[in-house]
């Protein structure tokens, strides 16, 4: 059961970076991540979230690297309990892989990622393209994911559903000035298949009910930009903004401001605050009076916002690196009856090993 | 918000202007469906199989039956025996209405969950709370094929009588 997305995103890989990864590594170089993070929120939900990751530049100048990550998910969320389910308990195990390539002064990513659960299993591919233009001071960089979805209902052996993902981000990155970067993303999505929750169900005011119905389709749009400024010596500013329309009505808003400062000549801190703010989907309502031709259970697809902000703390050692983060964060749902407000923290911690 | 929301659209230009689904607050289309086919041959399938306190007679379950003797809307306690009324009728039907849309060529849920999956039907969580057997065991049952044939557009005169052959 996803807890926060219906449809599952096509990953873009981030195209962003991929010089660096390629270019600033001699053969033979790479690392090896191991996080542990664990959310919890005040509405009964916690996920313990374990990921390895591994990379190595070849010879060729191509980086390669594969990760797998474990999502322990113990529910009994307001979702869960107005169904008259108990609380469950389920395991995703995702499993990916990617090859950064430099070939004729093009930047490449190629990359696959699998992931399943008991009722969800998707594989996912990636690519992507850069350029370095004007002296290495713009980066033009596009890219194309697709994912395919089978969606089941848990002892199910009946429901079986697909969902259809495909998506492309455009994005330009300019160097303004000795310690200033701006990018501006433009991201396109369109899926097709089954949108809605098995799980979910509407009731009418006057006494109906019946599962919920998503429409089969939907686009989205998204532009996002970025400014990233040094501000002296051992201070960075990161500040972003996301805008957001799709074809059910719904739009946001994202803002993000993060601050990192170096502590010393091997510790930095970040610290972040974000802020959200979403109209709801056109069909959706907090209650219905009649039947509709969509309607939704979806807190997701509500007017809602949040808020929220962290710390990290990273060291930086000749071959380790450790680091360690909390972040909270506070929902408000407007127009959600069964839920008025969700708390959720998340922390954890990780370890890069480097050679 | 609204203003920055019209800033949101204006600023991703035609593309997110033009993209807004029809049709998205339109009114159901379930099935037309007799009312007095379901208070005579379904309402009595779903009283004997389905309306029980731990099952769909209880408020907590989207497929929420009032039933004698069980789950009442506005009847006090001590007249839990009486017939249902009509608002009871009404909500049940438009409950299992509800629940009568197919997508593609499946069945209706009103029909395939119940229905045991050695059958062909779903999971049903009945099943596993009490006993092995599901509501239905085949699509020879009794109560399934009334339940389809209202499903299939069956229709009953006004003085119809409830039937009682509603158990497997």
């Amino acid at each position: 059961m996803r807890l926060q997305l219906i449809a599952a995103l096509v990953v873009l890989l981030p195209a962003t970076g991929a010089t660096a990864q390629v270019d600033d590594r001699e053969s033979g170089e790479g690392k090896l991540d191991s996080e542990v993070a664990l959310y919890a929120d005040d509405d009964a939900t916690t996920v313990i979230t374990t990921l390895v990751a591994a990379d190595l530049r070849l010879p060729a100048p191509v980086v390669v690297d594969a990760h797998a990550l474990i999502d322990a998910v113990s529910s009994a969320s307001v979702d869960v309990v107005s169904a008259a389910t108990p609380r469950w308990t389920e395991n995703r195990i995702e499993l990916g892989a990617k090859a950064q390539a430099r070939l004729a002064r093009l930047d490449l990513v190629l990359g696959y990622v699998s992931s399943g659960e008991n009722d969800w299993r998707s594989h996912g591919i990636a690519l992507g393209v850069g350029k370095d233009l004007a002296d290495d001071n713009t980066t033009i960089r596009a890219g194309y994911g697709y994912t395919t979805n089978r969606i089941g209902r848990a002892r199910d052996p009946v429901f079986e559903k697909t969902l259809d993902v495909h998506g492309a981000e455009l994005s330009l990155a300019q160097v303004i000035g000795p310690s200033t970067l701006a990018s501006l993303a433009y991201t396109v999505q369109r899926s097709d298949g089954y949108h809605a929750s098995p799980y979910r169900y509407v009731m009418t005011t006057g006494g109906g009910a019946g599962p919920e119905v998503h429409p089969s389709g939907r686009t989205r749009h998204a532009i996002t930009g970025r400014l990233l400024r040094a501000l002296g010596p051992t201070t960075t500013v990161d500040a972003s903004y996301r805008a957001y329309v799709d074809g059910w009505g719904v739009s946001s808003h994202t803002a993000q401001l993060a601050l990192t400062r170096e502590l010393g000549d091997a510790l930095d801190l970040r610290v972040r605050a974000r802020g959200y703010y979403q109209d709801a989907a056109d069909f959706y309502q907090e209650s219905y009076a009649a039947p509709m031709r969509y309607m939704s259970a979806d807190r997701e697809l509500s007017t809602f916002w949040d808020a929220g902000g962290g710390l990290k703390l990273a060291w930086y050692g000749e071959a380790i690196e450790i680091g360690v983060k909390i972040d909270g964060s506070y929902y408000r749902f407007l127009d959600f009856g069964r839920l008025g407000g969700r708390v959720a923290v998340v922390t954890g911690g990780g370890i890069t090993w480097r050679w | 918000m609204a203003l920055v929301n019209r800033i949101v659209v204006a600023v991703l230009g035609v593309a997110a202007a033009s993209c807004t689904d029809d049709g998205l607050t339109d009114p159901s289309s379930l099935p037309e469906l007799d009312r007095d086919h379901f208070r005579c041959a379904v309402q009595p399938v779903l009283a004997a199989r389905c309306a029980f306190a731990g099952c769909h007679a209880s408020a907590r379950r989207p497929l929420r039956l009032y039933a004698v003797g069980r789950m009442r809307l506005g009847v006090p306690w001590d007249r839990l025996a009486e017939p249902l009324g009509e608002a009871e009728l009404e909500a049940n039907f438009q409950a299992a209405r509800g629940f009568a849309s197919a997508d593609g060529d499946e069945s209706p849920l009103l029909l395939s969950k119940p229905l045991d999956p050695l059958a062909g039907g779903g999971y049903h969580r009945g099943q596993d709370l009490y006993g092995d057997r599901d509501v239905f065991e085949s699509t020879d049952d009794r109560g399934y094929r009334l339940v389809a044939e209202w499903l299939a557009g069956a229709s009953a005169p006004a003085d119809c009588v409830p039937t009682t052959e509603v158990m497997p």
